[in-house]
């Protein structure tokens, strides 16, 4: 009857000793950055990323009249720099998104250019129609790791305003939505384009809500990108400045 | 035991392909399937739903403090939802192959 008991107790130990590795060598590997695991993991969930292509074009009627301005509006500003001798708009890097962005892998896109394409972190990653993304934060030869725009925790500088003129920093609070504080007496409109601090010629973001605190004298501005990140294909990399 | 490892590396994974450093979804991971282990209750969906609030608790808490004092948009907690749903599932999963 001890002989039993006795296997079973050794059995838990040593599966208490292997999950205790295994947890131990994942966080280290975490932790550290290891070499090597990014690409890998990246690369083998992005074969099964076949998802992405099923759901283009499922952007919301707003999205879509705001992309379209934005479209009409850059097109026209082509044409007036092209006839005025000022040359074409920010030539980028154009690159496809193959993984991240919907709500299993929310808060990352990985393009498939990288270093190799002259690449490098901080560069400014724009959709088509020249709204911002975010920034590349890691690179490897032909993979690109996207940072992008409300990312849980990040702070950006933003602009407000006819003449972008209100800077502020606003927080990142997951999945293309961020936070900031204003005071009062700002003439802030939901629905108003928010453009990027340090590139002020790209927008970011709409402003989607306009909260007044009680009892004191600022109001939170929830701002929200337009794009679906869930289901953008194309990107175009423009090099940091 | 050991097939609670499974857990842990889709925590992992997560991990590594996040913008968000530093175990924020392979600890959650860790906590949810070491709950799930030692609740002694009869029935595995009880202590799956013990073990996912323990989770999401962790989840809010760390998400309120890494957006500075904020609470994460809707749109990142239907994320941490989902995200521990798959963990609750190859957890029941692995618990059904156990007692077969």
């Amino acid at each position: 009857m001890t002989f039993p008991l006795h296997k079973k107790q050794n059995y838990f130990k040593y599966s208490v000793l292997t999950v205790s590795s295994v947890a131990l060598i994942l966080l280290a590997i975490i932790f550290f950055k290891v070499d090597g695991a990014e690409a890998f993991v990246f690369r083998s969930f992005s074969k099964i990323n076949f998802l992405r292509a099923l759901t283009t074009g499922k952007n919301s009627g707003k999205a879509s009249l705001v992309l379209a301005k934005i479209s009409d509006l850059e097109k026209e500003n082509q044409i007036l720099r092209e006839s005025t001798g000022l040359g074409g708009t920010h030539p980028g890097i154009p690159a496809k998104v193959v993984l991240g962005g919907g709500y299993i892998f929310s808060d990352s896109l990985y393009i498939n250019e990288g270093s190799g394409s002259g690449i490098e972190n901080g560069d400014l990653a724009l959709s088509p129609e020249k709204i911002f993304v975010g920034r590349i934060s890691e690179t490897g030869t032909n993979w690109s790791k996207i940072e992008p725009f409300g990312l849980l925790g990040q702070k950006v500088a933003l602009r407000f305003g006819p003449n972008k003129e209100i800077t502020v920093e606003a927080s990142g609070l997951g999945r293309g939505e961020l936070i900031t504080e204003l005071p009062q007496d700002a003439q802030i409109t939901p629905g108003e384009t928010v453009w990027l601090g340090k590139n002020p010629e790209f927008p970011a973001g709409l402003v989607s809500e306009i909260k007044k605190v009680d009892g004191r004298e600022i109001q939170n501005i929830i701002i929200k990108s337009p794009l679906p990140f869930g289901s953008l294909l194309d990107i175009v990399i423009l090099k940091n400045r | 035991m050991t097939p609670l490892i499974f857990p842990l590396l889709i925590g992992f994974v997560f991990d590594v392909l996040s913008g968000i450093k530093f175990g924020f979804y392979f600890i959650p991971a860790l906590i949810m399937s070491l709950t799930f282990y030692f609740l002694p209750f009869v029935f595995a969906w009880l202590n799956i739903l013990i073990a996912y609030l323990a989770a999401f608790s962790v989840f809010m808490a760390w998400s309120y403090f890494v957006a500075h004092m904020n609470f994460p948009s809707p749109g990142f907690i239907g994320h941490i939802a989902l995200y521990l749903i798959i963990i609750a599932v190859v957890l029941y999963l692995i618990n059904v192959l156990q007692k077969k």
